[in-house]
């Protein structure tokens, strides 16, 4: 089967930027909570989400990103989040799950949006 | 492209048919000819994402949980139907009845808690178009229904 969600980390300085490509829904468990222990297990405090390259997102995969940022959240962990088309924006906002990661126009705003 | 795949389409009057093997691979396909026919109706792109989405969801929900993760064991029947003021969406399987009791908005703890989308497809589905019901057919099937308003041209 062909790979349907790739997940790749950055790092710039203290901030962490998962870079998400495909579709994101059920097959994005595992490499997301991949990539965000081995953040976590660099001390890294500041994550940022980036959707640029996503194509699509379900039920499944909000459900898995609302469990990641609100688990991580509790531990102190800050998200951000970038790259969302308007209708997605729409239904991270109708979810709640702005509350939890604010959405913000590019990596740059993002970057800032941690000052 | 279609018959490759395997997705069988039938035009009856007024309505368009397609059925599709259960199988998350074809989902794809599907949000492909849904915003195709969408489009054609005249409904925004807003609105497009939305009837897309909501699809989507209720293909998906239909084999995580009517044919319970069995993927290509039965297959889905769609159905398009355009009124001069609805578009109705039909979505028919043959597998587990589930009971839609009352679609509440989710609960953030319980995917903390029970690592499950905690009914946030249906949530979804609700919130997504103008009308959804949901009938179980004692003759083997059961019937999502969704209705999008279409605004007078």
């Amino acid at each position: 089967m062909d790979e349907k969600v790739k997940v790749d980390v950055r790092k710039l300085e203290d901030v962490a930027i998962i870079d998400m490509k495909g579709d994101v829904t059920s097959l994005a468990d595992v490499p997301l909570h991949g990539a965000m222990e081995s953040v976590v297990g660099e001390g890294i405090k500041k994550v940022i989400f980036n959707f640029t390259d996503v194509s699509y997102i379900n039920s499944s995969g909000i459900a898995i990103l609302i469990g990641i940022v609100t688990s991580y959240n509790a531990k102190g962990i800050n998200f951000k989040v970038y790259g969302l088309t308007p209708h997605f924006k729409k239904i991270f906002g109708m979810i709640g799950l702005t509350q939890y990661a604010p959405i913000l126009k590019s990596e740059e705003e993002a970057l800032k949006n941690f000052a | 492209m279609f018959q490759v795949l395997r997705l069988k389409m039938k035009q009856e009057g007024r309505r368009i048919v397609f059925s599709i093997p259960g199988e998350t691979d074809y989902l794809i396909q599907i949000r492909s000819l849904i915003s195709t026919v969408a489009s054609e109706v005249g409904l925004a792109e807003e609105e497009l994402y939305k009837i897309e989405t909501a699809v989507d969801e209720a293909c998906a929900n239909v084999i995580e949980h009517a044919y319970e993760g069995e993927e290509g064991s039965k297959p889905i029947q769609i159905c398009l139907e355009v009124t001069p003021s609805r578009l109705i969406i039909s979505v028919k399987d043959y597998g587990r009845t589930f009971n839609p009791g009352t679609i509440n908005p989710p609960d953030l703890s319980k995917f903390i808690k029970e690592k499950r989308d905690g009914g946030l497809g249906l949530f979804l589905l609700q919130s997504l178009m103008d009308e959804i019901n949901y009938t179980s057919d004692p003759r083997g099937y059961n019937e999502l229904t969704l209705i999008k308003y279409l605004k007078p041209q």
